[in-house]
């Protein structure tokens, strides 16, 4: 029900985004929103400080004019996810430990085994194989299967790409092809061996592989609440997009559906994409100027995309994006 | 005998989602019933490569390209046709022919030494079944069939130089847009190593300096064997510098891994000794087309149903 609100209200914004102004005076220390200047000269300082995000142009139709034309939103690719969020959530087990003096205990999260390892983290990534295990054997993934795609659709006519092969084309011989295995594609092989032989026993040498999701992260100008907006797009271990479930598998709970909803992204063609919505973004922003300030410090608009990063993070926890910049707040 | 020739790993497509979106938008609105050859852009990266990966997606359509970090341009060319039955009555070895023809074209004149992502190049025969959002697509990396190299030894690390600090320092000065193609002078008895582009170290080549030069390229291949479009390269370099034939050339796929280090880039030393006439274009045979799933010489197919069809897409949204 939340997200047909969210798609309506998403629809009636477009029309209001259009017709809102762009922001022309700065207003970031009063409201904590950005000027389409300042979102570039924060882009400028990130792209700077962490060299795994870049500038793009986005879609030649879809370019907006406040922004200059080969720097309209930043993009980061590959961000490994190496679990998912309902694990993190639900495997813990917390143990309350009582003070001996009794007044009030406090909750251990992370129970430590005599070898030094953690029990949760075992579990988390027992339930990560498993699940691997699991989508390897959908139809989708299953790569000898010509036409795969679309053996699910019974109202499509089966369409036979054997018809399509050329016979002539084998004859010319060239030598200088080499045989090639993909190793993600030889340790299927191997595991799926190993599968048969031994009967389901674990311990496969290739089972000490961690197969990760990887997202691309793109930050855009919302025009209508002038601040950021966070948009990820996830890949399974084979390279290909994730579904909106098996993405709101990496958001926190508290938040899927919620804070991130799914909506046309504003410089790519194509489906809906996920994003964090921005309707609270400039109220935390404000507070985190406030605080600054109160501490006697002063936050530089530049560092605007660096801290937005950070409260972003809240939001999707698994995603590692690299952040070694730090602000102080004082 | 085969073991001492040198094999390339062929370029596997890799195209996102979005290119078929935009393909669909670009025929819907603007192409109709058009069926012009149309030029596209494709990326290819050497940053923890897996597979030997050429990527397109909507930004293919651009008019400039401006391939994500870490990543290089290749040039291509996106064949639409308006029926299944133009898609598959087509005659694919005369398209290729043309494609390599082109090719050809774009090396003997200075084009390749001005662009050097030309010798990257691909194109795309498909068919855009709109109504069933099924989307039928050949790639093609063109490439001229030229007599095998002879590899003198295996493959070397990049880190078992001797005079490996100083190359490391050279190739990561090289700013990235050149990285595609260029020429590392090493000369180790003068301890000198510096980085040439194609146009500067290739015309009027001279014989005593290029006995020390590296001929580099980014190698999105994860193999012991580099990349296809090495055999472009090499196919470049003995046509525009006849007098390499017969000699020991080095080649180096620099490959970078997660710390960004070029430590396991690798070096092959090959000879061709037989030459290969490529300016009688009409003589030559190309090869390049793209074997489907099966490893057969066929198409591929992908359904976009779930993120196109509107009535999939309106089951989803609640």
């Amino acid at each position: 029900m939340q997200s047909v609100l969210n798609t309506v209200k998403g629809t009636a914004l477009n029309v209001a985004e259009y017709l809102t102004p762009v922001l022309k005076e700065s207003k970031f220390r009063e409201t904590g929103v950005l000027t389409p200047e300042e979102y570039v000269a924060a882009g400028d300082h990130l792209v700077h400080h962490c060299p795994t995000w870049q500038w793009a142009s986005g879609d030649d139709t879809k370019t907006k004019p406040y922004l200059p034309k080969d720097k309209q939103f930043l993009i980061t690719r590959n961000v490994p996810c190496y679990r998912r969020c309902k694990q993190m959530e639900y495997v813990g087990e917390e143990t309350l430990v009582e003070e001996e003096s009794g007044d009030g205990g406090w909750v251990e999260t992370h129970q430590l085994n005599d070898d030094g390892t953690t029990e949760v983290e075992e579990k988390i990534c027992e339930l990560t194989l498993d699940e691997n295990r699991d989508e390897m054997h959908t139809p989708d993934s299953n790569k000898s299967a010509p036409g795969a795609e679309d053996e699910e659709e019974d109202d499509d006519e089966a369409i036979d790409m054997d018809a399509f092969e050329e016979s002539g084309m084998l004859e010319l011989v060239d030598p200088s092809v080499a045989t090639t295995t993909r190793k993600a594609e030889a340790d299927l092989i191997s595991r799926q061996a190993t599968d048969e032989d031994g009967g389901g026993a674990a311990g496969g040498s290739s089972d000490s592989v961690l197969r990760t999701r990887t997202y691309d992260l793109h930050i855009t100008y919302d025009k209508y609440y002038q601040t950021p907006r966070l948009w990820v797009v996830g890949y399974d271990e084979q390279r290909k997009p994730l579904t909106v479930e098996q993405m709101y598998e990496d958001v926190s709970q508290d938040h899927a559906k919620k804070t991130v909803t799914m909506e046309s992204h504003p410089h790519l063609p194509g489906p809906n994409m996920a994003s964090v919505h921005p309707c609270r973004h400039a109220d935390i922003m404000k507070k985190i100027i406030q605080t600054v300030e109160e501490g006697g410090g002063e936050l530089g608009v530049h560092l605007y995309l660096i801290i937005f990063l950070k409260f972003v993070q809240t939001v999707i926890p698994t995603i590692e994006y690299d952040f070694t910049q730090n602000f102080n707040m004082s | 005998m085969t073991e001492n020739i040198l094999q390339f790993a062929a370029f596997e497509s890799f195209v996102c989602p979005t290119f078929w979106h935009k393909l669909a938008e670009l025929k819907i609105e603007h192409d109709r019933l058009s069926d012009a050859p149309k030029p596209i852009s494709g990326h290819y990266t050497n940053h923890k490569a897996a597979g030997c990966l050429l990527e397109v997606d909507y930004s293919a359509y651009n008019s400039s390209a401006q391939p994500p970090k870490f990543s290089h341009n290749a040039v291509g060319t996106i064949y639409n046709k308006n029926t299944i039955e133009e898609f598959k009555e087509l005659d694919k070895t005369s398209l290729l022919s043309a494609e390599g023809q082109a090719l050809l074209a774009d090396m003997t004149s200075a084009r390749v030494l001005d662009n050097p992502s030309l010798l990257a190049r691909f194109f795309v025969l498909s068919f855009a079944d709109l109504k069933c959002h099924s989307y039928y697509y050949w790639f093609g990396f063109p490439c001229p069939l030229t007599h095998p190299l002879q590899l003198q030894s295996e493959a070397v690390r990049v880190k078992d130089l001797q005079n490996f600090a100083a190359v490391a320092e050279a190739l990561r000065a090289v700013p990235s847009e050149a990285q595609n193609f260029f020429i590392l002078y090493a000369n180790e008895e003068l301890e000198s190593v510096e980085v040439r582009s194609l146009s500067a170290a290739l015309t009027n080549i001279d014989n005593t300096e290029a006995e020390h030069y590296y001929y580099c390229f980014a190698d999105p291949s994860e193999y012991e064997h580099p990349a296809w479009l090495m055999r472009n390269y090499v196919a470049f370099l003995l046509m525009q510098c006849p007098t390499l034939l017969g000699k020991t050339l080095k080649f180096l796929g620099l490959r970078y891994d997660q710390q960004m280090n070029v430590d396991n880039s690798l070096i092959w030393k090959v000879v061709q000794n037989d030459a290969c006439d490529l300016t009688r274009i009409e003589n030559v045979k190309f090869v390049g087309w793209e074997p489907n799933r099966n490893c057969k010489m066929g198409p591929r197919m992908v359904s976009m149903r779930d993120s196109m069809d509107p009535a999939k897409l309106a089951e989803n949204s609640v």
